[in-house]
């Protein structure tokens, strides 16, 4: 696993933490929540791949 | 090197897509201001002058500038050419036709078209109640324009630039 996806992970956090307060305080709620859920959905599209390899480990090395 | 070049490529083009945004409301704001100045005139004239309506067009579309003015310009001409066709389904057809070209709204052009129903219908007065009424909805419209352009301009100028960072991120 390489280091960048946890800085690239920490950069979507915040771009989507200044987007979600810049649309709430010009009033879009709705368009927030929304760009919140987009952030969280590439996230775990990346992260994905890691908790599977995680799980299945975790299955041979207590031979599950 | 090249990966910089396409980060600020899509920095610069998300930031353009917002700022068209804005851009979009100003032109907006524009032609509602020379729709407001074109019905001024035909107003002037009306109460005043009382000259043919189709002469008064043509003169109000050589004043007016972009696209309104030509609508104006063609609204005069088609009632001068004396086809057939009463005033107000000449306002309604060029404005239908036409006003797709210019930057106003359905809302905008909603207003503009029914104020044709009063050309060639109603006596003067008609007419320049219709007048007065369609200014006032025109100045209604500007005014919230105003107030929200401010705010829109930040708002859509910070959803560019954090978009593009966001792409620029994700893509990565």
């Amino acid at each position: 696993m390489e280091i960048n996806i946890v800085f690239q992970i920490a950069a979507v956090g915040i771009l989507v933490a200044v987007l979600n307060q810049v649309l709430i305080r010009a009033g879009r709620e709705e368009q927030a929540m929304m760009t919140t859920l987009a952030g969280l959905v590439v996230v775990l599209y990346w992260v994905v791949e890691y908790i599977n390899t995680l799980f299945e480990t975790v299955q041979t090395l207590f031979q599950l | 090197m090249l990966q910089c070049l396409g980060c600020i490529l899509v920095v610069f083009a998300t930031t353009s897509f917002g700022v068209s945004f804005v851009m979009k409301e100003k032109f907006r704001l524009q032609d509602l201001k020379e729709v407001e100045t074109g019905i001024l005139l035909l107003q002037n004239q009306v109460r005043y002058i009382g000259a043919p309506l189709g002469e008064v067009m043509e003169g109000i579309g050589l004043k007016l500038n972009g696209m309104v003015g030509e609508i104006f310009a063609r609204i005069g001409s088609d009632l001068e050419s004396r086809k057939g066709e009463s005033g107000s389904v000449i306002w309604e057809r060029i404005w239908m036709e036409e006003g797709r070209y210019t930057y106003l709204t359905g809302i905008d052009l909603d207003e503009i078209i029914s104020f044709g129903k009063t050309i060639s219908f109603l006596e003067r007065t008609g007419q320049e109640n219709g007048l007065d009424l369609l200014l006032i909805s025109i100045r209604t419209i500007e005014n919230d324009l105003q107030s929200k352009m401010s705010k829109n301009q930040k708002l859509y100028g910070s959803l560019g630039v954090l978009s593009g960072l966001l792409l620029v991120v994700t893509l990565l």
